[in-house]
């Protein structure tokens, strides 16, 4: 959808329509990471370890980065049978593998500083479905992670050239002279939405009887995203993110996530 | 910080609206114009940067 906006932009003003396409969708991508720093950095504000936490956070994004790649590389080199330079180094990036990476690097950082990581991963987590909505407002400016193809009111069509475009193109499903992808759910802005309600709800958990015990507010967003993925997963519509036995890669990490994460609930409500 | 969050978060619905405002409401023609202009352009050249163009991997594009 960028793409025909920043073609618009660039009729309008001359601007190079690539440039406005790519700054679109990494300055949603970086509003996202800049309101999750700015809101942890706030939110350790009163710790005496704030600028060692605010370190490890730092630290952690090149992991997280590594974490976002490992699957569309796992998925490649199935496809193809082989691992090679190009498949490791050009390609997608994932949201959920990142995510746990990050989380993943924080609490071995914290281990290596001899820090409790509750109060880093709490913070984060707790903004990070914010955080993450505009990353998701970007994703629909770029086009990726699109919808099944609907009939319902609130179907939208992307352009030409389009991920969209391109997978209904080749399954031949659009006309020749075609000039837009089938309606398909624009997944993405309910994803954004669904992150806003669990900002929401984990905000106000947050203000709760006198706030969680350490580790909850990360235990609940793991949880809250992991079933807001899982149901999302069902209105999406690229195949490009890997369907086996009818889930999607993303599914059986959700489903994976939603029991580790009930399981230390349910202990804790016990050991209470 | 409060105030912050709730004009982040306004923001950010301001946006979801927006995108979704556009993509509704943009004539036919502007579409025809943009396939047109983007008729001759490669999925490689597309795909410039991950998941903006056809493919979220280089694989199909023949760069190995």
């Amino acid at each position: 959808m960028g793409g025909l906006l920043a073609f618009l932009l660039s009729r309008a003003t001359g601007i190079n329509a690539f440039a406005i396409l790519e700054a679109g969708y990494l300055i949603l991508g970086l509003i996202g990471l800049i309101v999750v720093l700015g809101c942890t950095r706030h939110e350790l504000a009163d710790s005496p370890h704030r600028r060692r936490y605010l370190l490890i956070f730092l630290a952690s994004l090149p992991m997280g980065l590594i974490g976002a790649r490992l699957i569309p590389i796992l998925q490649d080199t199935l496809l193809t049978g082989r691992l090679t330079f190009g498949i490791v180094a050009i390609g997608g990036l994932v949201f959920y593998s990142g995510a746990l990476a990050i989380l993943a690097a924080m609490r071995l950082g914290c281990r290596l500083f001899g820090l409790s990581p509750w109060p880093l991963l709490d913070a984060v987590c707790r903004y990070a479905p914010l955080g993450h909505a505009f990353g998701r407002l970007g994703c629909f400016f770029g086009g990726c992670c699109f919808g099944a193809p609907t009939t319902c009111a609130l179907g939208i069509r992307f352009p030409a050239g389009s991920p969209a475009f391109v997978q209904h193109r080749l399954a031949g499903l659009l006309a020749p002279d075609a000039v837009a992808s089938l309606p398909v759910h624009p997944s993405q802005l309910y994803e954004a939405l669904g992150n806003l309600l669990l900002f929401a709800l984990l905000a106000a958990r947050s203000k709760w009887r006198g706030g969680p015990p350490p580790g909850r507010i990360t235990t609940l967003y793991l949880l809250g995203y992991a079933l807001l993925r899982f149901s999302l997963e069902f209105l999406r519509g690229d195949t490009i993110r890997g369907v086996y036995y009818g889930l999607s890669t993303s599914q059986y990490v959700a489903l994976a996530i939603v029991l580790g994460a009930a399981a230390i609930l349910v202990r804790a409500r016990s050991a209470a | 910080m409060k105030r912050t969050l709730i004009i982040t978060c306004v923001l950010c619905l301001t946006l979801t609206g927006t995108l979704f405002a556009f993509s509704r409401a943009t004539p036919g023609e502007s579409y025809a114009a943009y396939a047109d202009a983007t008729q001759h352009i490669s999925s490689c050249e597309c795909a410039s940067c991950g998941c903006l163009g056809l493919h979220c991997s280089c694989l199909d594009c023949g760069r190995k």
